[in-house]
C-alpha cells in the first residue's frame, strides 16, 4: 500500500483570522455609533454619511459577512484540510477567495456611506458587488469541492455536511434575492415588487441567518468542541437527524418575517408552523455540543476556550427557541417592529457567532503561531466581559422592545390608543439605549483584548513556522462496507410486511453512512431539500392571482415621486420606519387603513421595513402640509420634541437630477411597470411641474422660497403619494377633466396625477 | 497533534458504544436521540395539520377577521355616544367642554395630530395661534368643527373627516375651543380678524356649566 506525504496550509487561515478580527472590530465600531445616535441623535453630525440609514446597513453588512463570513472562512480551511487529509485543492483560488472577499468588503464600506443601495435589507449592495459576490462564492465552492475530490478520508464527517449546505444554500439565496435591473452602475431595481419582493427578501434574509450564522458555525462547533474538550461527540445519529430537519426545515420559515403584512395568511402559517418544528432540529445542535462535553465540565473551568465555546451554544440554544416562540402570530403581534427582535438577533449574533468565533480563535492561535497564548489571564478577562457585555445589552434591548411593543398596542378606557403620540414611546427608551451602549462597549473592549493577545502572540511566533508533514494512503480504487447491523426486529423475530422493516432501517439511519462517501449524492440531496422547500412556497406565491388582489385606483408613481423614492431608499429610511399597516385596531387607529396587497405592486423594491424606530410611514401621505416635511426634514426636533431622527437640512440645497429620471423609468418599465412612451419623453418636463407646485405651496405656506431643484421635494412627493391611491375616487368618475392624449387613453402618469 | 484521537469517558461508567471511526482524530458515539426531543419534535410536527385546519379549514380566526370584529365592536360603542349627542349644534360643541373624558380625548387627539402645524399647546407654528381671539376662519365653536372636517386645502390645512371619526372630530373642535384664552407660552402673532365668540342661542347650556362665549373657561383639564 502506497502512503502519500502532505502537508495542509495555514498560511490561509492565519490570513482569514486576521481579517476577522480587523472586521469584527470595524463592524462593532460602527454598531456602537449608531447605538449612540440612537440614545444621542446630535450624534448623526449632519453629515450625509455618517446618518443612521446608511451607517445601521454598514454595521449589519460589516458583522455579518466580514466577520462572521471570514470567520467562517477561517475555520473552514482549517478543518476542512484536516477532515479530509488533504491539502486545500489549489492555493491560487484560496488567494482569490482570500483578496476578492476583502475587496468586495471594502467596496461595500466605501459605497454604503455614499448611500449607493438596494434597499433590500442585508441585500443592501448594489448590483457590480453582488456579481463580484456570486464569482467570490463560486471560487470558495470549486476549492471546497476539489479539496472534497482529491480526499485521503472516505467519509464525510458532519462538519463538511454542513460546509456543504451553507455552499449551496447561500448561492441559491444570494442569487435569487438579488435578481435587478440595472439603472445605472450605481442603482439597480430589485426585479420583484411588492408581495413577492418582501417574501423573496425574507426568503433570504431568515436563510442568511440559517445559513451563513447557523450551519457553517455548526461546522465548526463539530470540529473545535471536541477538539478542545478532547471527548468525543456526544451521538453520530442525533447528528445526522438534526442535519437533515434543519436544513429542509429552516427553509421554510421565512414568512415568519411577514406576519400581519400583506403577505397571504397561507404564506404566514406555513413561516409559523415550520418555525415551530424547526426548535428540536436546532435543539440537537446544542445538544451535541453540550452533551459532548459529558465527564469534562472541570476543565470548562479552567479552559478558557471551552468557557466561551460553553456560553456560545448555551445562546444558539436560546436563540433558537425564541425563535419559534417569536414566530407564533400572537407573540409576533407584539414583538415585531420593536427592539425585542434586536435583542433576539443579538442574543444569536454575540453570543453564538461572536463567541463561538472567539473561542475558535484562541484555540486556534498557539497552533496556527506555533507558541504559547500570550495571555490565558487576558482570554479569561475578554469571556467576562463579553460575557457581561452580552447580557446588558440584551436585558436593556428585550426591556426596550417590551416597553414599547406594550405602548403601542395600549388602549385607554374610553377605547383610544393611550400613546397616541409615537414620540411617547420613544423616549421612554432613552435610558435603555444608553445600557445598551454601555453593553456594547463591553462587548468591544473584550474584541480589543482577543486583538492584543493576538497581536502579542504573533510576535512571539518562530522565524519560520514548521510545516508539518502528514502521511496517509489515498483512497483505495474498490471499498468494501462495513456490513449494516441486522435487524433488530427480524431478530426478534417480529414478522413485519417489507414496509415495516423498510422503515426501521429508516429510522436506525444505518443507511446515511453510505451517502457520506459519495459527496455528490450528498450534495445533490441538500440541494434537493433546499431548492424542494424553495418551491413550495416560491411557486404559489407567485402564481397564485388572488395572493395579490387588484386595486383600480393604484397607478404608478409619477416621475417627481419615483425619483423622490430613490431617495428615501438612497438614504435607508427603512431602516428605521416601516410601511405596512397591520390589520390590528391599534395601528389603524394610529396609523390609518390596514395595508393591502394590491397597494405594492409598483413598489421596486417593496419598503415594508423591520423595525420602527420611527413611525410607519405607509398612510404619511396627505397628513401633513408640505411646508411641515421641509421643517421636520430640516431639523426633526423643531417639530416633535424628543424625536431620535436624524435631520437632512442638506436636502434642502442638493439639486435633484433631473436628467436621471427617463432612465430610471425606462428601467421601471422593463421590470413592467405601466409607463408609455409619452410619459418617459414628458418625465422631465412632468417632473419639473410637479417640483414647481409643491415648491410654490411650501412659498405660500410661509416657508422657504425656490425649493424646486431641491431633492426635499421630490422626497415630499413621494412621501405625500404614500399610502393615498386606496382613497382616490375610481378613474372614471372622477370629477376634473384630466388631460388626455390623443389615443383616447389616459396615460398612467396622467391617472396618478388627477388624484 | 492531529493524530492523538478523542479520549472517551475515562471513568467508563457510561453504556456509550463509540464507533469505529475518526476524523482527525474526533470520534463519535452511537448514542440514541435522547427520548424527550424525540417527543418533542413530533409533537411540533402534529400541531401543524391542527392548526391549519383550524384556522384555515375551520372556526379559528385570521387576523383580519379578527380585525374586522374589533372594529365593529368599537363602532357599536362610538355609535352609541354618537346618538346620545343628538344633532351638532353650537350648544353640543360648548356642553362637550364639561365632559372630562371627552376633553381628555380632545387633548390627546390634538397633541397627536394638531400639535405639528399648531404647537403642542395650540400657541401655532406653522399653522395659526388658536388661543387668542383673531379668527382666520371663524371664532364660533361651529367653525372651529366646520375648519376640521373640511379643511383648508389652499393653507396647509387638511380635512381630517376622513382621518378621524365622528366623536373625536367632536372632542377636538371642542378641546380647540375651549383653549381661548389660556396664553400658551411662545405664542404666534395674532392672524386673521378679531372677532368674539357668541354664546349658543340655540339652547340653554347644560347645568352646572357657565354660559359659553368668549370669556367661557378652559374645562378643567389633566
Amino acid at each position: 500500500m502506497t502512503v502519500e506525504v502532505f502537508s495542509y496550509d495555514d498560511a490561509i487561515v492565519r490570513k482569514f483570522t486576521l481579517v476577522t478580527l480587523v472586521w469584527g472590530v470595524v463592524g462593532m465600531l460602527v454598531g456602537l455609533l449608531v447605538a449612540l445616535q440612537l440614545a444621542a441623535p446630535a450624534l448623526n453630525f449632519g453629515v450625509p454619511w455618517l446618518s443612521f440609514g446608511r451607517l445601521r446597513p454598514l454595521h449589519t453588512n460589516a458583522v455579518i459577512f466580514a466577520f462572521a463570513g471570514n470567520a467562517v472562512f477561517a475555520g473552514v480551511y482549517y478543518s476542512l484540510q484536516r477532515l479530509l487529509k488533504a491539502p486545500m485543492f489549489s492555493k491560487t483560488l484560496s488567494a482569490i477567495h482570500f483578496w476578492g472577499w476583502q475587496a468586495i468588503i471594502v467596496a461595500a464600506a466605501v459605497t454604503l456611506p455614499l448611500g449607493f443601495t438596494q434597499g433590500k435589507e442585508y441585500a443592501e449592495l448594489e448590483w457590480p458587488i453582488d456579481i463580484a459576490i456570486a464569482l467570490i462564492w463560486v471560487v470558495f465552492a470549486v476549492n471546497v469541492f476539489g479539496t472534497i475530490a482529491r480526499r485521503r478520508e472516505r467519509h464525510l464527517y458532519v462538519s463538511i455536511w454542513f460546509y456543504i449546505a451553507t455552499l449551496i444554500t447561500i448561492a441559491m439565496l444570494h442569487i435569487f434575492n438579488s435578481l435587478a435591473l440595472p439603472a445605472g452602475l450605481f442603482k439597480s431595481y430589485s426585479l420583484y415588487a411588492g408581495v413577492q419582493d418582501a417574501f423573496m427578501q425574507w426568503w433570504y434574509g431568515h436563510n442568511a441567518v440559517g445559513f451563513l450564522l447557523t450551519t457553517p458555525f455548526l461546522g465548526l462547533m463539530y470540529y473545535f468542541m471536541p477538539k478542545a474538550a478532547n471527548r468525543p461527540v456526544f451521538s453520530y445519529r442525533l447528528s445526522i437527524v438534526h442535519f437533515w430537519t434543519l436544513v429542509f426545515m429552516y427553509i421554510w420559515a421565512g414568512p415568519h418575517h411577514l406576519h400581519y403584512t400583506a403577505l397571504p395568511a397561507w404564506a404566514s402559517t406555513l413561516g409559523m408552523l415550520f418555525s415551530v418544528m424547526l426548535w428540536m432540529p436546532s435543539w440537537g445542535g446544542m445538544l451535541n455540543g453540550l452533551l459532548t462535553l459529558r465527564g469534562v465540565w472541570h476543565k470548562v473551568a479552567e479552559d478558557p476556550v471551552l468557557k466561551f465555546f460553553v456560553v456560545s451554544v448555551t445562546f444558539y440554544g436560546m436563540s433558537t427557541f425564541e425563535g419559534p416562540l417569536l414566530s407564533v402570530r400572537s407573540v409576533n403581534l407584539l414583538s415585531h417592529y420593536t427592539d425585542w427582535t434586536i435583542a433576539h438577533v443579538h442574543s444569536g449574533a454575540l453570543g453564538w457567532v461572536g463567541f463561538l468565533t472567539f473561542g475558535m480563535i484562541y484555540w486556534l492561535m498557539p497552533r496556527l503561531f506555533s507558541t504559547e497564548l500570550w495571555s490565558k489571564k487576558l482570554a479569561e478577562a475578554h469571556f467576562w466581559v463579553g460575557t457581561i457585555g452580552i447580557l446588558l445589552y440584551i436585558v436593556a434591548i428585550y426591556a426596550a422592545g417590551l416597553t414599547q411593543g406594550l405602548m403601542w398596542l395600549a388602549f385607554d378606557e374610553d377605547g383610544y390608543l393611550k400613546y397616541g403620540d409615537f414620540v411617547e414611546t420613544t423616549l421612554r427608551l432613552i435610558p435603555m439605549y444608553w445600557v445598551r451602549v454601555i453593553g456594547g462597549t463591553a462587548y468591544l473592549a473584550g474584541v480589543l483584548m482577543l486583538a492584543v493577545n493576538m497581536f502579542m502572540t504573533w510576535r512571539r511566533r518562530p522565524a519560520t513556522y514548521q510545516v508539518p508533514l502528514h502521511e496517509a494512503p489515498p483512497l483505495a480504487a474498490t471499498y468494501l462496507p462495513h456490513p449494516e447491523p441486522a435487524s433488530a426486529l427480524r431478530t426478534a423475530g417480529v414478522h413485519l410486511a417489507d414496509t415495516g422493516y423498510r422503515l426501521e432501517r429508516f429510522f436506525s439511519s444505518h443507511w446515511h453512512r453510505a451517502w457520506e462517501r459519495r459527496p455528490v449524492k450528498l450534495t445533490v440531496m441538500v440541494t434537493v431539500a433546499v431548492v424542494s422547500a424553495s418551491l413550495f412556497e416560491i411557486i404559489p406565491t407567485f402564481l397564485i392571482k388572488s395572493n395579490v388582489p387588484t386595486i383600480s385606483t393604484v397607478a404608478p408613481y409619477t416621475p417627481l415621486e419615483l425619483t423622490g423614492r430613490a431617495i428615501y431608499l438612497s438614504e435607508g429610511c427603512y431602516n428605521c420606519h416601516s410601511q405596512m399597516v397591520r390589520p390590528i385596531r391599534a395601528e389603524t387607529e394610529r396609523y390609518g387603513e390596514y395595508s393591502k396587497p394590491g397597494e405594492f405592486v409598483y413598489d421596486h423594491p417593496f419598503q415594508w421595513g423591520s423595525r420602527r424606530i420611527g413611525p410607519d410611514l405607509q398612510r404619511v401621505g396627505g397628513k401633513y402640509p408640505h411646508l411641515w416635511h421641509v421643517r421636520h426634514m430640516q431639523d426633526p426636533r423643531a417639530i416633535t420634541r424628543g424625536s431620535i431622527m436624524p435631520g437632512y437640512p442638506w436636502m434642502l440645497h442638493a439639486e435633484l437630477d433631473f436628467a436621471a429620471i427617463p432612465r430610471t423609468m425606462r428601467t421601471h418599465r422593463a421590470l413592467g411597470v405601466p409607463y408609455s412612451d409619452a410619459d418617459i419623453a414628458g418625465a422631465v418636463e412632468h417632473a419639473t411641474a410637479q417640483a414647481l407646485g409643491i415648491a410654490g405651496e411650501i412659498a405660500t405656506q410661509g416657508g422657504p422660497q425656490g425649493l424646486e431643484r431641491s431633492q426635499v421635494v421630490a422626497l415630499i412627493a413621494y412621501l405625500q403619494r404614500l399610502g393615498t391611491d386606496i382613497t382616490r375616487p375610481e378613474p372614471a368618475v372622477q370629477p376634473a377633466t384630466p388631460p388626455v392624449d390623443p389615443a383616447g387613453e389616459l396615460s398612467s402618469v396622467q391617472v396618478a396625477e388627477a388624484r | 497533534m492531529s493524530d492523538v484521537t478523542t479520549s472517551p469517558d475515562p471513568a467508563g461508567s457510561r453504556h456509550d458504544h463509540l464507533l469505529d471511526h475518526a476524523y482527525d482524530g474526533i470520534q463519535e458515539y452511537d448514542n440514541p436521540l435522547p427520548r424527550w426531543w424525540v417527543v418533542l419534535f413530533w409533537v411540533t410536527v402534529a400541531v401543524a395539520p391542527l392548526y391549519i385546519l383550524y384556522f384555515h379549514f375551520g372556526p379559528g380566526l385570521l387576523s383580519i377577521e379578527r380585525y374586522d370584529a374589533a372594529m365593529i365592536a368599537f363602532y357599536d360603542k362610538q355609535a352609541e355616544e354618537l346618538l346620545a349627542l343628538g344633532e351638532v349644534k353650537e350648544s353640543t360643541l360648548a356642553g362637550l367642554m364639561s365632559d372630562a373624558s371627552m376633553m381628555n380625548s380632545g387633548r390627546k387627539i390634538f397633541q397627536s395630530k394638531c400639535s405639528p402645524c399648531h404647537g403642542m399647546f395650540a400657541e401655532g407654528a406653522i399653522g395659526p395661534n388658536l388661543t387668542d381671539d383673531h379668527w382666520l376662519h371663524g371664532p364660533q365653536l361651529m367653525d372651529v368643527y366646520r375648519t376640521v372636517r373640511q379643511g383648508v386645502p389652499e393653507k396647509g390645512m387638511l380635512s381630517w373627516e376622513r382621518q378621524l371619526r365622528p366623536a373625536e372630530l367632536l372632542a377636538v373642535s371642542s378641546y380647540v375651543g375651549s383653549l381661548l384664552g389660556s396664553s400658551p407660552p411662545n405664542p404666534k402673532a395674532p392672524q386673521g380678524t378679531l372677532a368674539a365668540r357668541q354664546p349658543p342661542a340655540d339652547a340653554t347650556p347644560p347645568a352646572g356649566t357657565a354660559a359659553g362665549g368668549a370669556a367661557a373657561p378652559a374645562a378643567p383639564v389633566s
